[in-house]
């Protein structure tokens, strides 16, 4: 769970001596254990403590390995160092107390290790800048301020300027948490670690927030209950005009929160509604209350119904054609909590704190809806699935599925990853249940590697129609095994699920996998998300081959062009960049 | 409070009777690393907050408990 849930308080020494225990326990580091590197310019073990207890809490596996004091730069540079041959999935560079000069001389000397790291790794790198103590009385140019600053901002644009590899705002964070209380002395002048154990606690849970995204997919939706959450009171008792709702003084508070929540939804997040409410009390104040910032057209779904709430979860998760795990609810009775809880625990219901004053603060704190690549698809979501939603309007006036897919006019253009669409494809893998037929969650380095290796290959596929662009919505990865072509990954987005697009996507890659290949292998690994697919290569002429490392295995013969894979009819496709 | 002492003493360097005697170094877990974790430890235990100029000076059982004899004035 992240930061919401309150940890029971254990000592330092206990925590560390936990630790250190466990760490003699488990020395080997177990696949598909999240790998972590911790580098940094002090002591930095300490806090690979309290991320372990952060990410035991969400049920995530971790192993460490730690640099050395101030190791970083070798770490990174040296091909054969312990970071590199370790091979973590994610490397965090966090930098402790430093003077306007030592920052400066750090920042300035970052950039060729960085470089370096980034060649030899493709790991996830998060970067941290650093804590500015400054004294607010700047009567007089103060260098050593001003150096600091633009230290941090070197480290972020540095950042900026390499792939997988992201800044951390570290300086606000503990402004966050209250720069006075981030050092505890003794741990500082006598052990040389920088930062107090409370802290290290509070940056763990921010790290985490970062590792969760290397192995759980982000939320996607927010849903929102409306009385006392959104707005004060019961609009159904007390009427448009009664309900506790102002710009400023009492009811601000609720503005502050939809504020946030506007936020969310302006980085990709959708909003949703599931009150009990007569509809037309609560679109009243939805559509005219003066001060309300959300508005119907913000909403992407809304159950305003006297049915109970886990139904209307599951309604709200089908409409919006995404799993229930990508769900978030909040609602300020917990009656209707522990409901929704006990009957859709998939989805996210966190407590909400007991005071309004305390939701803005609190939704900000939640980072379950954090991508580490926004995309542009992301920005685009809402609009897209509003085009769905005609779309699927349209469908029940069709005659057939066939025309109405043909209406559709839907073109397809499969092409090799590339700079621009890396990010998106990293997220669709880790993102996609439905249509994907292995789900194997290959983090950004892997996917690096697949990119690279002279011996597999990242297809993506772009779908357009007659309502929009649905972007980047398929992803496949090839692997040649002397004559044998596998399909290792093989995913569509749900939002372009049931218009045959998989079919065409299928011949393209067997057009690509001919080239190299006379057997096509394709994959299949249950889950509870992607059962409906359980045949989707036997349908396409492929023939059960046994099973290899959890997986059930197809083959078929490209030589003989046997089977069932022809190109669909209702789709057109364009191959870009890829010769036959 | 010396049976409180003895309580941190017996978790964390695994000492079955505190003796007065004992120092840090001659007790086998009780290093400069692990001196800071039990001066933090000794803080959380009697609720007291150490300076970091005495925490450098508690280096044996008889300074700790005459320094905590001291604090509980």
């Amino acid at each position: 769970m992240p930061g919401f849930i309150v940890m029971e308080a254990k000592s330092y020494f206990q925590t560390q001596k936990e630790f250190r225990e466990w760490r003699a326990d488990n020395p080997e580091r177990k696949p598909g254990v999240l790998g972590i590197s911790l580098q940094s310019n002090f002591t930095i073990e300490p806090l690979a403590a309290y991320i372990r207890s952060a990410a035991e809490s969400e049920n995530i596996s971790t192993h460490f390995q730690i640099g050395g004091f101030n190791q970083y730069a070798q770490e990174f540079f040296e091909e054969d160092s312990p970071l590199h041959q370790y091979r973590p999935d994610i490397v965090f560079l966090i930098f402790g107390l430093a003077t306007g000069a030592s920052a400066a001389k750090i920042a300035g000397s970052l950039k060729s290790p960085v470089e370096a790291f980034r060649n030899r790794s493709g790991a996830t790198l998060i970067i941290s800048n650093f804590i500015a103590f400054d004294n607010p009385f700047r009567l007089e140019e103060d260098s050593e301020s001003d150096q600091l600053a633009k230290a941090n901002d070197d480290i972020r644009k540095l950042a900026a300027q390499n792939r997988n590899t992201y800044f951390f705002d570290l300086n606000a964070l503990a402004a966050d948490f209250g720069k006075r209380n981030v050092v505890n002395r003794k741990l500082h002048y006598l052990a040389n670690i920088d930062f107090g154990p409370e802290f290290q606690e509070f940056l763990a849970k921010k790290c985490m927030t970062y590792a969760r995204l290397m192995v759980k997919p982000a939320k996607k939706v927010l849903v929102l209950d409306l009385d006392d959450t959104l707005w004060g009171g019961i609009v159904g008792e007390v009427g448009e005009n009664g309900i506790s709702l102002n710009n400023s003084g009492p009811g601000s508070e609720f503005v502050s929160f939809q504020r946030e929540i506007l936020k969310l939804n302006e980085k990709g997040v959708l909003l949703a509604i599931n009150s009990k409410n007569n509809p037309d009390d609560a679109m009243a104040v939805l559509k005219n209350h003066a001060s309300m910032l959300l508005r119907p057209e913000h909403f992407a779904c809304m159950k305003i119904n006297w049915n109970d709430k886990a139904a209307n979860m599951r309604e709200i998760a089908a409409e919006l054609n995404l799993g229930l795990d990508s769900l978030v609810f909040l609602d300020n009775s917990p009656i209707e909590r522990g409901l929704v809880r006990s009957q859709t625990p998939e989805a996210l219901t966190p407590e909400l704190p007991d005071d309004p004053v305390d939701y803005a603060p609190f939704l900000r704190d939640l980072d379950v809806f954090e991508q580490t690549a926004q995309t542009e698809e992301d920005r685009n979501r809402a609009e897209m699935y509003r085009q769905n939603a005609e779309r699927e309007s349209f469908m029940r006036s069709a005659e057939t599925i066939e025309d109405f897919i043909k209406s559709l006019e839907i073109k397809i253009a499969v092409a090799p990853v590339n700079e621009k669409t890396f990010s998106r494809a990293c997220q669709l893998i880790m993102k996609t249940n439905q249509f994907n037929l292995t789900t194997r969650r290959h983090p950004e380095g892997a996917m690096d590697s697949f990119v690279r290796g002279a011996d597999s290959e990242i297809f993506t596929l772009h779908a357009t129609d007659i309502y929009g662009d649905s972007g980047i919505t398929g992803i496949a990865i090839l692997v040649y095994e002397k004559d044998k072509c596998r399909i290792d990954t093989l995913l569509l987005s749900c939002r372009i699920l049931g218009r045959r697009i998989e079919d065409t996507f299928l011949y393209a890659l067997a057009a690509v996998a001919e080239k190299r290949a006379t057997k096509l292998i394709g994959e299949y690994i249950r889950t509870e998300k992607n059962m409906q697919i359980k045949d989707f290569y036997i349908t396409h002429g492929f023939a059960p081959a046994g099973a290899s490392g959890g997986a059930e295995q197809f083959e078929l013969s490209l030589d003989e062009k046997a089977g069932g894979i022809r190109p669909c009819e209702l789709h057109s496709l364009v191959l870009e960049g890829i010769a036959l | 409070m010396k049976e409180r002492l003895a309580g941190i003493f017996k978790k964390m360097f695994d000492v079955d009777e505190l003796s007065e005697d004992m120092k840090l170094g001659s007790v086998n877990k009780w290093n400069s690393f692990a001196h800071v974790e039990m001066i933090l430890e000794i803080e959380n235990e009697f609720g007291i907050s150490i300076s970091t100029k005495d925490a450098v000076e508690l280096v044996s059982v008889r300074a700790i408990l005459d320094y905590l004899e001291s604090k509980r004035g």
